[in-house]
């Protein structure tokens, strides 16, 4: 057995790192304690407050052993300058074995330093004094026993009279050089006793023996040799070495179970001193049976118990202030016996009786820990530089486990010590030949059982995350007792082990994996040491960040949706002069100049001729291109035969009055059957005279608008959706006159030519100049896009390279609304400006290498909307089908949306069993009597429990996944449907589940995002893999009907059209009524498919004139998620009841309640609101007029303040109380604009709210009135 | 070192004590202040000179009328017309050289190129209208703050730089610097941190009545010549405030009473006082267009007017303006908080000492309140509130559809070119 080496002592800069990481600790510490004593998380208190108090417990343990790691040093060893005369006692007591004091007499005798030597023997056993006599020991014993050890030792003093006296435990084997290293320190008068390192060498025999050797480490490690700084070195009963004269002077070695400790008490008050040797000079035994380690612990726990109540009051005054505080607070580790069984009872009771200790959001939950955990285990390895010796270094799981173990014992000394019973000495039984008795497991048996069993009632009848927390914990618990119980029958283990081959195998297997991990995990163990410090401070700083941080992300709904920006080239290059595009021109463009065109533009004249059809071959040669084609759509009439069609006079007008359908439908047909987007300009220029179609004609532009419309419309008619519809006026000042409408309009388009010299005024124009009056137009800065669907500068109308390139910086530079440019490549264009001579005109480039370059250069900077050029465009999906067979939903659905704790694990509501019951309950109260919630979600289980229980019907929605490109994200949306078509599968038999729905607007909010045509492809994309999932969902369920959301504008009897021809399989469209906005609210009466409102705000619900037999209102409660926050509930975040309860338990309900309250607002203080100054701000409520509420003092009202947190699109992201009271002074956070005031007065159970900026409207607006 | 920066402050107070007008002659200048026992004289032109007149660069004619000899600007704009007119009515003219206050540092005193910019400006400025017969000295900046606190040098480096351009350029005005109230910190701060100041002034309102008392408190650290460079009614920053903190206005007769009493409390009789300067001889706006303006944009004026021509020449005007009681706005007054609905039907009324003359003409008008003065917008009028049409001592109106304070105004005219005016904040809920 080699010594292993004594702890160097720290340096400064390991000094210097436990400091920081125990300050950092510290700061976790209360971060973490801060964080779980928020007043909202408390969920039942006193369960809760049992809780904090295990948790407030743990913490003041874990204090306890920083405060000792912050002084942490190894006493310098003085030279030996003076010889004293020692005495070693050690003690026998009948029932030691023979071998173990045989053992420790030799090497007693062995010890260099010149010694006498005593056995104590209170047997007197003639054996003993046989081999006293052999080896020069004296042998004394006595016939008075009193105070056991205490007595036996202070009888051998009475027969010696050494300077020193070394007590040695008779398991307790010295090395040789014991005295050597400890008389030194008796050369200074004022040291009492010297204590060196208690070792063990038994660690090996059993579990038992391992685990109470691993609580010693740390103990005889770093906390001795700090206690040796403070002056509190703990006098452990063996190897301690004591100057008679300081024994003498407390009367002899002091009496007790702990009279070690009692000692080491009696000579610090005397104001002694006390030094510790970090060295192991013995070894020990430690105790290898349950039943001997449980004597010992309750023996130490009734004995220190005992010196606390009794003598450290005595000794008070005369220790000093860390002694007392050390002495203090010792005995409060077997006080931790109290906690653990606190910390069993928790989650049993919390399982069984379904009540939650606390609420919290497990992300902030796990985030705010996390700091304090790293540095609890950090701290703990890193002072493990001062172990003795790389065995003592690790987790020491077994030892904690043995002390969970023990908690009934420690209880056991605590009631013993408090009802005063006394409980012999005996010496600590150190060798394991007696088996234990099945007995000591019946406490740890008992608790192992309950966990258990409450595990399986607590999930089995509320199944919810807080329940799969505490069964955790339950488990853990329930394990650790087990493994108490399984380590006191080791014999019973071993025999069975040895019994059975394949477990002896797999035992011995893991035994041999464990020791061959030894090194990984000691090697492990070096580099946490090594690297703690660093690791604390990453963690401790990634946390604050990531909280900080984290609450300024946007919030899921936050983003307002930004569209996608495109740039298409494009280009009109015919070889001819049949307005057709030369598509072999353009290969050999796009090769020779390596470019690519998005958009190839071609003219097509009205009329019965073939020329007057869809080119198809050349339209599929585009779409190879990777391009779309641009249809010029011209209304002549010269191509007609019919004569009552071939005349061009007001040709707009019969266009509308359907003279031309016969055309359109052919042409639409052939639209529709290319099945890829195409850009269809018709009519364009309609105020150019130059066209038959403008005025000149004989047309208006009431007639174009109507004329438009009227195309337009016959194509939707006919399910052609995938003509992109382009708009040209000519001049910019009739562009509002002719412009038909939003609804019909995809691109607004604009020519800009130079004719230079033929222009009326003779000069050239820039496209600047062009395109600035359009530019100025309000209607070009919407979010429509816009095309320059002709671009060119004639030949000879000046420098063209210079003109194109001007073009495209200007575009760059000013225009961005532009999004397309279409160069105008013709050489024979016979549309000359009024009054000019001459055939043609020729705007073909000279050098268009130059121009493609710069083009191509610009076009690859932005996303080109669908597929990577050079890949033809992909067929959109074609369908048709007839709607099916609708199923009916249940008449009268009075509902409410629930999406109560749906993120559950960054919410604070948890859905037990016993809210789902209240909640519901209420529901029902308020003649509620479905909900629609979506899923599927961890609280489903419990949902359905209640909803069968209390006959709640359900409307089971389904979120779309969240997918901003679904061309490019298949994978997600597969994945999405595989999850709805299971849940479906799993839940098809709940006959309280009366429909599913597909809660998102995603087609309608694809629009935000994509221009057409890619927006073509995103919505046929979104339609097919909807109408695969929800004709899977009908064929396995053959009963409910399946519904889908829709937004309710303007629009919504297009989309519904649309939705219901693409999506068959839909029984009824849900309309979500946003906010107060109502437009659209006349559109429904001309919805073709069923329709139910599935959001609506009641107070907008009970104004609106119109009532459904099927209606949803927005949401039960107001949504408290860690980085979400909604306002929109029934009931308030706590659950009280807003004004809107009252107004629909009036509408629906039985009972007829009026709201108490009166209305209350915000006053805010005339003042700018600048961060860090203080303004005041004052509820007023409304009693006939507005007044302070601090006026009514007596109306029993409740004001509670929160400051809310926005992103920066204003939704709330987090709130903090900030005061109560009818008026609050708050301190303006920075950014001011980011936060809102929510003001809540409650009154009983109902309340009333305001929210408000915390700034008065300025009523300016980019310094101008607002 | 902190016991020796001790030292050095006890040392340099002990220093400023000692101080004394420089012994040279300067009696050649066409300004400056002379020390005549414990008497501080100003000199101009070489005849004793009390200042006693006017904050302000506008009505010069009326000032001269009523015995004023001194007006005041607050920067250069339109400087050479005002000198002009002010030496045709006879008048000096205190200049102010506009400057950015102390706290300043990053954006302007830290920043060279700025400090620069302003120095040839500033130097510009001196040299072309320093022999203009009217001008009577110059005030580098207003209410700067020279404060006590650390980090300050980058101003106190600027302010000397200037100071001792203007000192070396014009050798014959004097230069003053203002300060709110009789700060003695300030006033140690600028003898310790600024190079020869010549003369203190101080702007005073409400606290006017302490500073006799101040005077004699301080001088065994202070003992300077002093002007009084803006005194009159009391501030915003004095008045009592409704719930939402908006400050209540008096009446303009309430305040015609308090410039009369507030005049008795002049230091007329201290040594070092060299005269005064009533705020403001003009039409401004400052939290209200009425709270300060003795006149109205037009050529109008107020009590005011009457009661300074009263205590400098003791005769008073002809015709005084309608004496206002007090202004109700549904019966209430503007220490009731009033809080009206948005968009409803209000009255006001005004309340009058004497039966109205028939000659009397009232203007009612509503506009938003002007809590946000530091943006540089000016309060919005709110058209379309004042239902009737005016000219009567009572008004029915509609408060304003859009949340927050706001304050109706009434102006009663007497065809005699004087006016009296009334306010009520009020604050509206959507």
């Amino acid at each position: 057995m080699a010594a292993p080496r004594k702890a160097p002592p720290p340096s400064r800069r390991d000094l210097f790192a436990i400091r920081l990481m125990i300050l950092i600790g510290i700061a976790s510490m209360l971060f973490f304690l801060y964080f779980l004593l928020n007043p909202l998380q408390i969920g039942y208190a006193p369960f809760y407050w049992l809780l904090m108090a295990g948790i407030f417990f743990g913490c003041l343990r874990v204090l306890h052993e920083w405060y000792h790691y912050f002084y942490i040093t190894v006493p310098p060893e003085p030279p030996l300058t003076k010889q004293f005369t020692v005495d070693i006692f050690t003690t026998f007591c009948a029932g030691e074995p023979y071998p173990m004091i045989v053992q420790t007499l030799e090497a007693i005798q062995a010890i260099r330093y010149p010694h006498t030597t005593y056995l104590c023997d209170e047997a007197n056993d003639p054996y003993l004094e046989e081999v006293c006599r052999r080896l020069g020991v004296n042998h004394i014993t006595r016939t008075l026993k009193v105070d056991a050890k205490a007595g036996n030792i202070n009888n051998a003093l009475k027969h010696s009279s050494g300077e020193l006296c070394v007590v040695l435990d008779p398991d307790h084997v010295p090395v040789p050089e014991f005295l050597d290293a400890v008389i030194p320190y008796f050369a200074d008068e004022q040291i009492g006793f010297v204590q060196v390192v208690q070792a063990y060498s038994n660690q090996g025999d059993s579990l038992i023996a391992r685990g109470a050797a691993q609580q010693t480490f740390q103990f005889y490690g770093p906390m001795m040799m700090t206690m040796n700084h403070y002056g509190t070195v703990l006098a452990i009963g063996a190897n301690c070495t004591f100057r008679r004269a300081a024994l003498d002077a407390i009367g002899g070695h002091a009496a007790g179970l702990s009279e070690d400790m009692h000692t080491a008490m009696q000579l610090h008050a005397k104001g002694w001193k006390s030094v510790y040797v970090p060295a192991v000079l013995t070894y020990g035994l430690v105790p290898s049976t349950l039943s001997a380690y449980y004597k010992q612990q309750l023996k130490w726990a009734r004995g220190t118990f005992e010196l606390l109540i009794t003598t450290f009051p005595r000794l008070f005054r005369h220790f000093t202030w860390r002694q007392r505080l050390h002495y203090f607070t010792i005995p409060f580790h077997y006080f931790s016996g109290v906690i653990f069984l606190i910390n069993f009872l928790v989650p049993i009771l919390s399982l069984t009786l379904g009540i939650i200790p606390l609420k919290v959001d497990m992300l902030s939950f796990a985030l705010i820990a996390l700091p304090f955990l790293t540095a609890t285990l950090g701290i703990r390895h890193f002072v493990q530089h001062w172990v003795m010796g790389e065995d003592e270094r690790g987790n020491h799981i077994v030892g904690g486990l043995l002390l969970i173990g023990t908690w009934w014992i420690y209880i056991l000394g605590l009631v013993y010590t408090l009802i005063r019973k006394k409980i012999p000495y005996i010496p600590t039984p150190k060798d394991d030949s007696e088996p234990d008795s099945w007995r000591l497991n019946i406490p740890n048996g008992i608790i192992a059982l309950a966990s258990a069993g409450a595990i399986v009632y607590g999930l089995y009848t509320d199944w919810n995350p807080y329940a799969w927390v505490m069964s955790g914990i339950a488990l853990v618990n329930c394990v650790i007792m087990l493994f108490n119980i399984g380590i006191s029958r080791r014999l019973h283990l071993i025999r069975f082990k040895n019994n059975h081959e394949t477990v002896s195998t797999v035992l011995n297997y893991a035994a041999a994996l464990k020791l061959r991990f030894w090194h990984f995990r000691h090697d492990l163990y070096t580099a946490i040491r090594k690297f703690a410090l660093t690791l604390l401070i990453c963690m401790f700083t990634v946390t604050l960040l990531f909280m900080a941080a984290a609450s300024k992300l946007p919030t899921r709904t936050g983003k307002p949706a930004f569209k996608r920006d495109i740039f298409y080239s494009g280009i009109f290059s015919p070889s001819g002069n049949n307005g057709l595009t030369s598509m072999r021109q353009i290969q050999d463009d796009q090769s020779r100049y390596n470019c690519h065109f998005n958009i190839i533009s071609l003219y097509i004249a009205w009329g019965d001729e073939e020329r007057c059809l869809v080119p198809r071959s050349l339209l599929d040669s585009i779409y190879d291109n990777g391009s779309y084609p641009m249809i010029t759509w011209e209304p002549w009439a010269a191509l007609f035969k019919d004569k009552t069609l071939n005349s061009d006079q007001g040709m707009l007008a019969r266009i509308a009055s359907g003279q031309y359908d016969a055309y359109l439908e052919r042409f639409a047909n052939q639209v529709k059957e290319l099945n890829r987007p195409v850009y269809l300009r018709f009519a364009h220029e309609p105020d150019n005279p130059f066209y038959p179609w403008s005025a000149s004609g004989g047309n208006t532009p009431e007639a174009f608008k109507s004329a438009w419309q009227y195309v337009h419309r016959f194509f939707e008619q006919k399910n052609v959706y995938n003509a992109v519809w382009v708009w040209s006026p000519w001049k910019a000042e009739n562009a509002d006159a002719y412009f038909p409408g939003k609804a019909y309009v995809d691109w607004l388009a604009v020519t800009a030519l130079n004719y230079g010299s033929l222009n009326d005024s003779s000069k050239a124009y820039s496209f600047k100049e062009l395109y600035m009056p359009f530019h100025r137009l309000p209607l070009f800065n919407t979010d429509i896009p816009v095309m320059v669907a002709e671009a060119g500068s004639l030949k000879g109308a000046g420098n063209q390279d210079e003109w194109l390139d001007n073009t495209l910086t200007a575009i760059e530079d000013q225009f961005k609304e532009i999004k397309a440019l279409v160069l105008f490549n013709t050489a024979a264009d016979h549309n000359l400006p009024a009054g000019t001579q001459g055939a043609v005109l020729n705007w073909q480039i000279d050098t268009p290498g130059v121009f493609f370059t710069a083009m191509a250069w610009y076009h690859a900077r932005k996303w080109h909307g669908l597929s990577a050029p050079y890949h033809a465009m992909p067929v959109l999906p074609s369908y048709t089908a007839a709607v099916l067979p609708r199923r009916k939903l249940p008449d009268n659905i009075r509902g409410v949306n629930y999406e109560k704790g749906k993120h559950w694990y960054r919410n604070l509501h948890a859905l037990t069993r016993r809210t789902v019951e209240k909640d519901f309950a209420d529901m029902k109260m308020l003649g509620i009597n479905t909900i629609k919630r979506t899923g599927p979600g961890v609280y489903d289980r419990n949902i359905r429990a209640v909803a069968r229980q209390l006959h709640m019907k359900i409307h089971y929605s389904f979120p779309a996944p969240d997918v901003s490109d679904l061309i490019a994200d298949q994978d997600k949306l597969s994945k999405a449907a595989d999850k709805i078509v299971a849940t479906v599968k799993k839940l098809k038999n709940d006959s309280n589940i009366i429909a599913w729905n597909i809660s998102d607007t995603i087609w309608q909010q694809l629009e935000e995002l994509f221009y057409k045509p890619t927006l073509t492809y995103q919505q046929a994309v979104y339609t097919a893999w909807l109408r695969t999932l929800l004709s899977h969902i009908r064929a396995l369920d053959s009963v409910r009907p399946i519904t889908m959301d829709v937004r309710l504008n303007s629009d919504v009897e297009n989309v519904v059209a649309r939705l219901q021809q693409e999506l068959p399989a839909v029984s009824a469209f849900g309309l979500i009524i946003n906010g107060t906005d109502t437009s659209g609210w006349g559109a429904t009466a001309r919805l073709k498919s069923p329709w139910f409102i599935s959001q609506v705000q009641p107070e907008l619900y009970a104004k609106m004139n119109i009532r459904s037999d099927h209606v949803f209102l927005t949401n039960w409660q107001d949504i408290h998620d860690r980085d979400y926050l909604t306002f929109d509930g029934i009931a308030d975040h706590w659950g009280r009841h807003k004004p809107s309860w009252a107004l629909v338990e009036k509408l629906w309900g039985q009972r007829r309640l009026q709201q108490t309250l009166s209305p209350v607002k915000i006053l805010r203080p005339a003042a700018l609101t600048s961060a860090d100054s203080r303004l005041t701000y004052q509820a007023i409520i409304d009693q006939q007029q507005w007044q302070l509420a601090s006026r009514f003092p007596d109306a029993g009202i409740h004001f509670e303040w929160y400051l809310v947190r926005t992103d920066e699109w204003g939704n709330p992201v987090t709130m903090e109380r900030v005061g109560s009271g009818p008026s609050i002074q708050l301190t303006i956070p920075p950014r001011p604009s980011q936060y809102r005031l929510y003001l809540v007065a409650a009154k009983g159970n109902d309340v009333v709210t305001a929210y408000s900026r915390l700034n008065i409207p300025l009523l300016y607006k980019n310094g101008r009135p607002h | 070192m902190i016991q020796r920066k001790n030292l050095y402050w006890v040392f340099s107070l002990l220093l400023m004590n000692c101080h004394t007008t420089p012994s040279k002659s300067v009696k050649h200048r066409t300004v400056y202040v002379n020390k005549e026992g414990e008497q501080y004289v100003l000199y101009r032109n070489g005849q004793p000179f009390s200042v006693k007149g006017a904050s302000g660069y506008t009505h010069l004619e009326k000032l001269r009328e009523i015995g004023g000899n001194t007006i005041r600007t607050w920067d250069t704009v339109n400087l050479a017309a005002i000198l002009d007119e002010a030496q045709r009515n006879n008048l000096a003219v205190i200049v102010g050289l506009s400057m950015p206050v102390s706290a300043y540092l990053d954006y302007f005193y830290k920043d060279t190129a700025k400090t620069a910019a302003q120095f040839r400006a500033f130097e510009k400025t001196v040299r072309r209208y320093k022999d203009h017969p009217a001008l009577l000295m110059w005030c580098l900046g207003n209410e700067l703050n020279f404060t006590w606190k650390p980090g300050y040098s980058a101003f106190y480096k600027t302010y000397n730089r200037l100071l001792d351009m203007i000192h070396a350029t014009d050798t014959n005005h004097p230069v003053t610097a203002t300060m709110p109230n009789l700060n003695i910190v300030q006033v140690m701060m600028i003898k310790w941190k600024v190079h020869d100041l010549d003369l203190i002034s101080i702007n005073t309102f409400g606290k006017l009545e302490l500073l006799n008392d101040q005077l004699k408190w301080y001088a065994w650290l202070w003992k300077g010549p002093f002007l009084i460079t803006e005194w009159g009614a009391y501030g915003p920053w004095e008045s009592e405030r409704t719930n939402w903190e908006a400050p209540i206005e008096n009446t303009s007769t309430k305040k015609a009473e308090h410039y009369q009493q507030l005049y008795t409390q002049l230091p007329q009789h201290n040594p070092r006082f060299l005269g005064a300067l009533v705020f403001y001889w003009g039409q401004k706006l400052e939290t209200t267009p009425t709270w300060f303006s003795i006149f109205d944009e037009g050529n109008a004026s107020t009590e005011v007017v009457g009661v300074i021509q009263y205590l400098w020449t003791g005769k008073r005007p002809a015709h005084r303006p309608p004496h206002i009681r007090y202004m109700l706005l549904n019966n209430k007054g503007a220490r009731d908080n009033i809080v009206l609905p948005s968009g409803e039907k209000q009255t006001a009324e005004l309340l009058l000492e004497d039966k109205p003359a028939d000659s009397i003409k009232v203007h009612w008008q509503i506009l938003q309140e002007h809590w946000f003065g530091e943006l540089q917008q000016a309060p919005l009028t709110m058209l379309d509130t004042v239902l009737a049409a005016g000219n009567e001592l009572r008004l029915t109106f509609k408060a304003p559809v859009k949340e927050g304070p706001y304050r109706i105004y009434a102006k009663v005219m007497d065809g005699y070119g004087n006016f009296s005016t009334a306010n009520t904040p009020f604050y509206v809920v959507e």
